[in-house]
């Protein structure tokens, strides 16, 4: 070739590749994945059309959903065609219809809740799974992390695992170190440990520090993964931490106890239904710690005092304090010190422990209270003098869109993605390096999954004003007065609620005057007795003064009332048309499934004899026209019941006699508490007319 | 010469033009579909067995078979047993779905089985109804 072919060859070459790279790129914006999707979808509207089932055809083209104040703008319709369609429930991916959720998605996009990346029009750029987008698709189980970013709380409707995430993170007090928006940090975590040497045996704290779950099971402190060492100087300082005033009562001996001391104790302790809040071998409540071995690590001086008055020791218990006479309290320490021990303990074990615990000496102590700082222990205890300054932990606001590419994945292998980050740190707190200092909460995978979607939900996003769920009620003021004082002595708000503040264990008292007797509320102060007899847990004997029941009972009535429960129900219950009426009903709506009546049907929900004697007819009433209004958690469903229907059972419910023997023949048989209304003054219709 | 470089150049051309379709991206089939068989339950699997934790294991037991704690005082037709894969079969979704928001009444059986319509909504059924299919597929203790 002469020169002058070479260059126009050249030249021809060069243009001849210019033209095959136009001719890729218009291709490959020409061939589209989403035009074959669309056309797969094609496909399946005719397949299914030959089996008479009708699928909408879509418009071919690009689909988008856009949500300006969502900042959305989702064009994954484009090839998941088929997401609002019932029919497609089983079809595969990506035609697959969408599990009917409470958000519509051609309102809400998919980004809000799958996250990934809307604008994208391929699967693998949508999905946001490669480097290049800070948001990738999340996994279906951590989907109702997106949940969490507008719903606060943890009782969001529908969003089961995000709500069970939640709660977790509350039962391990994350809070304690971390700071999470959302969640304040509660008055008392773990024990104030400011007297401590007064209180345990030293070989019990040694063992607790080296891994608590040796030692109570079920404990919510994370292990803090000490050395040996450490542990030891630890315990010699908290030991040295001793209480001045009581420990002359604490270090007091003791009598030894008696056998009969021991079985009257064994007695109180059923009575009093202490396994309410604290389990025994496995069995009771989870409010208070397990009592199986406690001997084994308080001191039987400590033991008494506490008995006698909780606050004296912990201000802030939430132990009620019992009014047991002096002889019951040494009747029942004697109990718990003679049969709750560990068995298992050598005396010689115990001996070569404490002889191999450091002495206290300055040097000692010093370190001892490094070991403290060292390991953040003042984030859920308060020692006094120790107390923490600054921040222990990194704050979690943001945490759920933290970008991969700012986390230390040290020397591991997982693959480099914000939730498996997230859910190794969990498991293994200390598995991305080896100065790190968070315990370990030794946690089950489910679990973990759990709390790392809940983390999820921390991204920070701001919400738009339309889309912000109802603002949660502030909570409300103490109470004052006697009434006020007579629920800090008894704690009754751990277990009870009162418009809107305490415990759930226990049911809702906001409206306690409404719904049950005075009489009965009395009885029942002075001696408890299972309601529902599958419950294990009950209410414990408090042997309350008969003023303080006065009190109480009093409040109840003038105050903690419900307008939707009228005292007086205009209807007569005693007409024996209406009852025979509500026995058909009970019949036929099978209600003895769960209730019993003299001894015979189920026992879900509570016996139903003497009825009359515990509630009031309105509340009767009440309950049976809409039951969750009252007790959200109840099993019990609701039956749409016409007025006419509700009357019948209720007056059905108020007839029936208490059974030979209970509790309830005691008391007394309510009056005619009805008012028959004269006709000129019925309302027109309904079950409220009046009758002759 | 010319001859060479010319049907080099015309095989270049027609090289680039075949290079156009042959640089389609994406999946010319339809990919397999998602097996559902997996453990893990999915979204409204897991709903479901919330829901049914909280409202019918009481009779049907924590594991479906119709023994649960309350089941004892059910007579004379104990509650069903959701993991007999054969009379499982026999019932399809729909009846799955009246006999929990209408009752055991509206199947013509038992009335001891309420009806939970007016306090579980359609949604809330239909999670009950998927979760009880995987009792007889996928057993759980």
């Amino acid at each position: 070739m002469d020169r002058e072919t070479r260059w126009y060859a050249l030249f021809a070459a060069t243009n001849l590749l210019t033209l095959a790279a136009f001719a890729v790129v218009i291709s490959e914006s020409y061939f589209r994945q989403w035009k074959t999707y669309q056309a797969g979808y094609g496909r399946i509207v005719v397949e299914k059309k030959q089996q008479r089932v009708v699928v909408r055809e879509i418009e071919p083209g690009i689909q988008q959903v856009w949500n300006p104040q969502l900042d959305v703008m989702d064009r994954c319709t484009s090839c998941h065609s088929g997401v609002g369609e019932e029919a497609l429930a089983d079809a595969p991916q990506p035609f697959t219809a969408h599990p009917a959720t409470a958000h519509r998605f051609d309102e809400f996009g998919c980004t809000v809740c799958h996250r990934g990346q809307g604008l994208a029009t391929t699967s693998q750029a949508a999905h946001g799974r490669g480097r290049l987008w800070e948001e990738p698709m999340l996994p279906g189980v951590h989907a109702q992390a997106s949940c969490g970013q507008c719903h606060q709380g943890s009782s969001v409707p529908e969003a089961y695992l995000l709500n069970a995430g939640r709660r977790l993170i509350e039962k391990a007090a994350c809070v304690a170190c971390h700071e999470i928006p959302g969640l304040k940090k509660p008055a008392m975590i773990g024990p104030d440990l400011t007297g401590v040497g007064s209180k345990v045996h030293p070989y019990w704290l040694y063992e607790w520090l080296l891994r608590p779950k040796n030692f109570l099971p079920n404990t919510w402190m994370p292990n803090p993964l000490m050395s040996e060492r450490e542990a030891g100087l630890l315990t010699t300082y908290l030991l040295s931490r001793k209480e001045p005033k009581l420990e002359q009562l604490y270090s007091a001996g003791l009598p030894e106890p008696t056998p009969e001391q021991v079985e009257t104790g064994k007695r109180l302790f059923r009575e009093a239904r202490c396994i309410s809040c604290h389990a025994v071998e496995g069995r009771g409540g989870t409010i208070g710690p397990e009592l199986t071995r406690v001997a084994s690590k308080v001191k039987p001086g400590w033991l008494r005092a506490w008995l006698e008055n909780p606050k004296q020791y912990l201000p802030r218990t939430r132990m009620p304090q019992f009014s047991f006479p002096e002889k019951e309290i040494a009747a029942i320490a004697a109990y718990l010190q003679k049969e709750l021990l560990d068995w298992s303990l050598d005396a010689d074990k115990v001996a070569k422990i404490e002889a191999a615990l450091p002495p206290a000496s300055e040097a000692v102590l010093r370190e001892g209270e490094q070991i403290y700082k060292k390991y953040g222990c003042g984030g859920c205890h308060t020692l006094q003098g120790s107390e923490p300054k600054g921040k222990l932990a990194p704050e979690l606001a943001g945490v759920g869109r933290k970008d991969v590419d700012r986390l230390d994945f040290g020397r591991t292998t997982i693959p480099r993605r914000l939730w498996d980050w997230l859910t190794l740190k969990l498991k293994q707190p200390r598995a991305f390096g080896s100065n790190l200092r968070m315990p370990s909460y030794e946690l089950e995978d489910p679990q973990a999954r759990l709390m790392v979607t809940a983390l999820l939900s921390l991204t920070g996003r701001p919400i738009p004003p339309r889309y912000l769920p109802e603002a949660p009620r502030l909570p409300p003021a103490s109470i004052p007065g006697p009434f006020g004082r007579i629920l800090e002595k008894y704690e009754c708000l751990t277990c009870h609620q009162i418009n809107g503040q305490g415990g759930t264990l226990a049911p809702d008292l906001s409206f306690a005057g409404s719904q049950a007797r005075p009489e009965w509320i009395a009885a029942y102060f002075r001696l408890p007795y299972s309601l529902r007899p599958i419950l294990p847990e009950r209410m414990p004997l408090l042997g309350m003064s008969e003023e303080e029941i006065r009190t109480a009972v009093d409040y109840m009535q003038m105050v903690l009332l419900s307008d939707e429960i009228p005292r007086d129900i205009p209807l007569d219950l005693r007409e024996p048309g209406l009852i025979r009426r509500g026995q058909d009903l009970y019949n036929q709506y099978a209600c003895r499934a769960c209730h019993q009546i003299n001894s015979a049907g189920g026992y879900v929900g509570p016996p139903l004899d003497g009825l009359n004697r515990r509630l009031y007819p309105a509340y009767i009433y009440a309950w049976l026209k809409h039951p969750r209004r009252w007790r959200p958690e109840t099993v019990e469903p609701k039956r749409n019941l016409s007025d006419e229907e509700t009357a019948a059972l209720t007056a059905f419910l108020y007839s029936l006699p208490p059974l030979k023997g209970t509790p309830l023949e005691s008391l007394p048989a309510p009056l005619t508490a009805l008012t028959r209304v004269a006709q000129q003054t019925a309302a027109p219709g309904g079950a409220h007319a009046a009758r002759r | 010469m010319r001859l060479a470089a010319n049907r080099f150049l015309l095989a270049l051309l027609l090289a680039s033009v075949g290079l156009g379709p042959g640089c389609r991206r994406g999946q010319t089939t339809v990919p397999p579909a998602q097996t559902k068989t997996s453990q893990a339950l999915t979204y409204q699997g897991s709903n479901g067995q919330m829901l049914y934790e909280h409202y019918c294991a009481v009779c049907h037991g924590t594991g479906g078979a119709g023994d649960g704690f309350n089941a004892y005082n059910l007579r004379p037709v104990q509650p069903r047993n959701f993991t007999d894969a054969e009379a499982m079969k026999q019932l399809s979704d729909q009846d799955l779905f009246t006999a929990i928001s209408r009752g055991g009444r509206a199947m013509g059986r038992s009335p001891l089985m309420p009806a939970w319509g007016s306090t579980l909504n359609e949604r809330q059924v239909r999670y009950l109804v998927r979760y009880l299919r995987t009792l007889s597929t996928q057993p759980r203790s």
